[in-house]
Order: C-alpha cells, then structure tokens, then sequence
C-alpha cells in the first residue's frame, strides 16, 4: 500500500496542470493561477487526501481553487494582471514554426478575452464540462449549486460564446487571409 | 434563427438526456438545420475549449510538490496553524469542525479522557461484531450440500466431502485441465494446485481456501516474460460461496440451507455488498490516476523520457486487487462492474510487465490501446455512479 504521501504526490502530478488551466481560463493569467493551485493543493494535504471518500478530493480541490479565484477577482488584484501575462499562457504542446506560434498565440488570447465577458459562474460551468469532462452532477457538487442551474449556465455560455465567437473569428479569418 | 429544440441540443452533445429524449432530439436534429449549426458550433467551442493545453515546467512543479510535503513537517514541529481562509472554511465543513476539537482536545485533559473512552467502546463493538459475523458464516458453510462433479481431475478421493479432489472454477477463471494435484489438507483449508492453460498459456495456480484465507503468489510464466498476480481466496463471508467454497471443497454446492440466523446473513451480505462497492470505487479511482498518470508519461522522442517504474509497481499492486474485484463482481452478477474490471485489466498486466527501461514503441502501444478502448473516460464515467453507492 502506498504511503499518504506517495498518494497525494500522485494525485498532486495528475491534477495540477488541469486546475493550474482552469484557474488560467478563470483568471487569464498563469502566475496567479499557479499560485492558487499550490495553496488549494497546500490546503488538501493538511485537510489529508485520505480522509476524502473515494473521488471526492478532486471536487474538494476545485471548489477551493474555484473559491480562491473568487476571491481575488473580487478584490480586484487581478485586474491589473488579467492579460498581462496573456503570452505566457500560450506555450505550444509541440514546437511550431513562428508563424503558426503566432496564429495560435491569437486565437487563444481571442478565446481568453471572450471568456472574460462572460459571467464568472457561467465561465466556470463551462470550463469545468468542457475541459475537466465532469458531468453536471459533480459541476453541481464543485460549484454549489443545482444540476439545473448548471444546465442554464453551460446552455447560456455556450451561446454567448458561440455568437462573439462567430464575430471576433470572423474578423480574425479576414485579416489572416490578407 | 432560433429553435426550442436549442437546449436539448445542448444536453444532447453533455450526454445528458435521457435515451428517450435523446432519441427524440437526435430525430429532430436531422429534420432542423438550425439546430445541426447549433450544434456544429457548439461543438466547435469545445473544440476549442480542449486545445487549449499548457504545460507547467516540471521542474517548478515538482519544486511546488516539495514544498508542498515539506510543510507538513513544519507544522508537526509545533508551528500554530494559520487561520484558514474563508474559502477553505466552507469547503472543509465537518473535517475543519474536527480538526477545531482536536485543538481543542490538548487543552481539555477531560475531553482526552472521553475521546479515549468512546474509541475503546467502538473497538470493543467492532471485534463484537465481528465474532458474530464469523460465527455465522461457520454455520452457513457447514449446511452446503455438496453435488459430485463430473469429469473434473480427481486424486482418487471419491467421497464429496474431499476437499483436495475435485476444483470447480470461479465463473470467471477458464476450466482448468485435469491435472489437479491435491495438496495437503488442515481442517478447513485445502491447497490445491491447479494448471489453467487459457489462450495457450499455461498458469500453475496454488490456491489456498480457507475462511480466513491469505494471498498466495501465483506465477505465470509465458514466453519472454513473466507476470506476478495474487490470488486471494475468500471464505463464503464475503458472499462468493459459489465460488471459493467450491474451490475449497470441489464441489458445486447443490443448495445453500439456510440455518436460523438467515437475518443475520443477509444483513452481513449487505454489509459485504456495501463494503465491496466501496472497494471497487476506491480501485477504480486509484486506477484512473494510474493510468492518466500513464498517458501523460513522455517518450525520449519528446522530450526527457519518464521514469515508470512507479506506474509499473502501482499496476502491479492494482492488478492483483483488480482480479479480486472482478471475481466477486461475477459472482455476485455485477455485469458493469465485471465487464470494466476485464478492460482494465489487461491494460494493468501491460504496464506491470513493461522491462526496466522499456521501449518508446512499448509504452506507446499501451496508450494507444487505452485511447482505442477509452479506458480513461470509462473508469471515470464509472466512478461517478459507483460512487453513489458510497
């Protein structure tokens, strides 16, 4: 049997880049969301991973990242580093050639600033289907809320979205092709 | 252009209609061209959504994990905790209200004294309980009939109640060959030594049955490589009479009388039934790490390649609990819990068997096997249900 801490380091590799990406998503900027995730995951090992029933601390430590996001959008010491850092963020899986670096480096800073618009809970309703794959129970565990206000918040994001989208990529396949 | 049917096509791509009204919107889909857009876009958006990776330094990620680890021996050195944030206080609840009268409880000399109490009365009700148990399930063993089997390798014993003559296998466990070779027999235990020839490998399993029964090594030798797997043999305790009896006494028990305390057995059951779910959740959580943890390994041809040698050793511990759940989730006619147990399997035999310094092709023949079976997605779709059951 593993030792705790064997358990939580394997817990630890496995879920920090996908919050470190949420929070990314949440707050438009890595610094901020690399040091949220490392107090939320500082937080689960003093609560013990172990005396979490089994998946429960993956919900647990995305609530409380979600929960430290607020917070710091609240105070507003986020505004002056929200898309500061945006570049940063835009570090390719695989190596690029500088024009195809640059091409996704813009259409990722397209998708932050259209996250932005939308509402913090309909942001991360969506975020949390979207690119952490929970179903709408487990969103409904994570952020508080009902299953059928999660059903509106992911229908409505996913239609704003949709619409600024169609717009800003719009805009962004004409200047390209220029 | 807008259309009603808009938000059902929205829960249709989550999957999270039911299959009537899926049906019903997936029919609808094809007559409604508007809708097949708000589709094509929504899934657009998801598109977008999952391309959108970032990979943390490694290094800087460990160093957080370090430090991370290291904090606990700072606050065990007698460092005061500081007061949590609001955040954590609504998401610890209970544990936070628990670690509250712990700090409370080094203060209070009283309080110590009636916590101790109340632990020395819980201990002293679960070895009550347990004596209870166990003394049922001795009566309930006692009153299987036994029902010679036929064609089954025999050692010569011809009366039913030899325990080392005749094997009847598991419903998951192949037919073995006839050469069984009894071994000796105490009491209630009976070693058996079974050779399973399944898909032209050959297996010596040593069984070891008994109502207190402890895992036995059982090795597997194949071409170029071999596998080490535990095989833990239950006593009809845990409900798997028709199964590990039978591998105990040989027999394929006819009826199962029920003595006066049927009650008691079904309530054990339950309880049994319970604490397996629990099992299969937690392995199945363990697993799914296990193996994201796998997918995301890097090959010498991206980068740095990855030590393994954890995920192997993990998968090996996994295995042999793997092969136990799935035994029990047979026997008690659990079909989705057997049926992903089996898929995941094979993926775990894989990863234990990789050699120390496996090949680039090794590793990603066993993640392309995982992407094609979708085993990732499976365990944690899986997990969610199973997790109810909790």
């Amino acid at each position: 049997m593993a030792s705790e801490d064997e358990e939580f380091a394997l817990f630890f590799n496995e879920y920090y880049p996908s919050l470190c990406r949420f929070l990314e998503c949440m707050l438009g900027g890595r610094s901020i969301a690399q040091d949220i995730a490392q107090e939320s995951f500082m937080q689960l090992y003093r609560a013990g991973l172990r005396s979490f029933p089994a998946g429960e601390a993956r919900f647990w430590i995305y609530r409380v990242a979600r929960n430290f996001a607020l917070n710091e959008l609240s105070k507003g010491q986020t505004r002056h580093r929200l898309f500061e850092k945006v570049v940063d963020a835009f570090r390719p899986a695989r190596a690029l050639n500088p024009e195809q670096e640059l091409e996704m480096g813009e259409r990722r800073e397209m998708l932050l600033k259209t996250l932005k618009t939308l509402p913090e809970h309909q942001r991360a309703a969506l975020l949390l289907r979207e690119q952490e794959e929970m179903s709408y129970r487990e969103i409904a565990v994570v952020l508080g809320i009902t299953e059928s206000k999660v059903k509106v918040d992911i229908f409505r994001a996913r239609n704003a979205l949709r619409e600024r989208l169609a717009k800003t990529q719009g805009a962004f396949v004409s200047r390209t092709a220029e | 252009m807008s259309c009603h049917w808009t938000t059902k096509v929205s829960l249709l791509i989550d999957e999270e209609l039911s299959r009537e009204e899926a049906a019903a919107t997936a029919h609808h889909l094809k007559a409604c061209a508007a809708c097949q857009q708000v589709r094509e876009d929504f899934l657009r958006l998801r598109r977008q959504l999952t391309s959108y990776t970032i990979e943390p330094n490694p290094a800087a990620q460990q160093h957080a994990l370090r430090k991370i680890l290291a904090s606990d021996a700072a606050a065990h050195a007698g460092e005061t905790r500081r007061s949590e944030s609001t955040a954590v206080n609504s998401a610890i609840g209970l544990r936070g209200q628990l670690a509250r009268m712990f700090r409370a409880w080094q203060h209070a000399p009283a309080m110590m004294a009636s916590v101790a109490l109340i632990i020395v009365g819980i201990i002293a009700l679960l070895a009550y309980v347990s004596l209870r148990h166990k003394t049922t399930t001795d009566k309930r063993a006692e009153s299987v009939a036994f029902v010679p089997q036929k064609d089954i390798g025999r050692s010569g014993a011809k009366d039913g109640g030899s325990d080392a003559a005749r094997v009847q296998p598991s419903p998951s466990l192949p037919l073995p060959d006839k050469s069984v070779t009894p071994s000796a027999e105490t009491g209630s235990r009976a070693v058996v030594k079974v050779k399973d020839k399944t898909g032209g490998r050959e297996r010596v399993l040593s069984v070891v049955a008994d109502r207190n029964a402890r895992p036995r090594e059982m090795r597997a030798t194949q071409a170029g490589r071999e596998t080490i797997a535990r095989v833990i043999e239950k006593g009809p305790a845990q409900g798997n009479a028709s199964t590990q009896v039978n591998v105990a006494r040989g027999v394929e028990p006819a009826s199962v009388a029920r003595d006066s305390s049927a009650d008691d057995v079904s309530r054990f059951e339950r309880y049994a039934s319970s604490a397996a779910q629990f099992q299969t959740t937690r392995h199945v959580e363990q697993a799914q790490l296990l193996l994201r943890s796998f997918r995301n390994a890097r090959l010498a041809d991206e980068g740095p390649a990855s030590d393994i040698a954890y995920e192997k050793e993990r998968s090996r511990r996994l295995l042999y609990r793997n092969i136990v759940l799935r035994r029990e989730a047979a026997s008690n006619g659990n079909l989705p819990v057997e049926k992903l147990l089996s898929s995941l399997e094979p993926i775990l035999i894989d990863i234990a068997n990789l050699p120390e310094k496996p090949l680039d092709d090794d590793i990603r023949s066993i993640k392309e096997r995982m992407q094609r079976k979708n085993i990732v997605a499976m365990l944690q779709v899986n997990l969610a249900p199973a997790a109810r059951f909790n």
